[in-house]
């Protein structure tokens, strides 16, 4: 998902630019204020998109290191958490 | 709910053993226990109890199924490596009053597992995320 977001935002951007770029050119070269404002503003969305779909694929990847680190035998999760949850069990 | 609080790291999770059964919960309990031995205690005990033999051929097969080695698991089970932890559990349960199964402690507090309980987990669990709100901000 984080892909598509990513690709999403990049288009975006890239079809603003396409545009802003057009515009300028059929406009004798000289291009307004409002259209170099929207490329900006547009680069800028892109740029953020990019980077918070980079923070939460490296948060997702410290947590499942962190569960795989803590699966030991017969117990499940951080030595030093807060909370301690003792099941006492028989199997038969 | 107890997945979700260990994988954010808010709680750590124990399985004790309890042994009413006699004979046949210490060999249960000690198949378990040799499953670990080989890496794969949550895997043996995950499907150990979807089984209903419990007995040492059908831990056996259970080992040999989930391709650990098969000839060791039968030494362990045979020679009873993990007798002392498993009747230890049992013995340290029944001293602090603790004889119905399941049983959940929580913080060395608790008991059968009930409406109330849970109730006490989520408390517990909405208390220590707002604490932890309050340490981020």
């Amino acid at each position: 998902m984080n892909q598509r977001r990513i690709w999403a935002g990049l288009i975006a951007f890239a079809a603003v630019a396409a545009v802003a770029t057009l515009v300028a050119a059929c406009g004798g070269g000289a291009e307004s204020e409002p259209e170099q404002t929207a490329a900006q503003a547009a680069g800028q969305t892109a740029q953020a998109e990019q980077a918070a779909a980079q923070a939460e694929q490296v948060e997702s990847a410290e947590q499942d290191a962190r569960v795989q680190v803590v699966r030991g035998r017969a117990a499940l999760g951080d030595p030093a958490a807060p909370v301690l949850i003792q099941e006492y069990s028989d199997f038969l | 709910m107890i997945d979700e609080l260990v994988r954010t790291g808010l709680a750590r999770f124990e399985y004790q053993h309890i042994l009413n059964h006699g004979p046949p919960s210490v060999a249960a309990a000690l198949a378990t226990e040799c499953g670990g031995d080989q890496g794969r205690w949550w895997d043996f005990h995950d499907h150990y109890m979807t089984t209903n033999d419990f007995s040492r051929d059908g831990a056996i097969a259970l080992a040999a199924s989930l391709s650990l080695d098969a000839e060791e698991f039968a030494q362990c089970l045979d020679n009873e490596v993990h007798l002392d932890l498993v009747e230890g559990q049992h013995r340290t349960a029944a001293q602090a009053g603790i004889n119905r199964t399941p049983t959940i402690r929580i913080n060395g507090e608790g008991g059968a597992v009930s409406d109330a309980l849970i109730e006490q987990v989520l408390e517990i669990a909405a208390q220590l995320e707002s604490q932890a709100g309050e340490g981020e901000s």
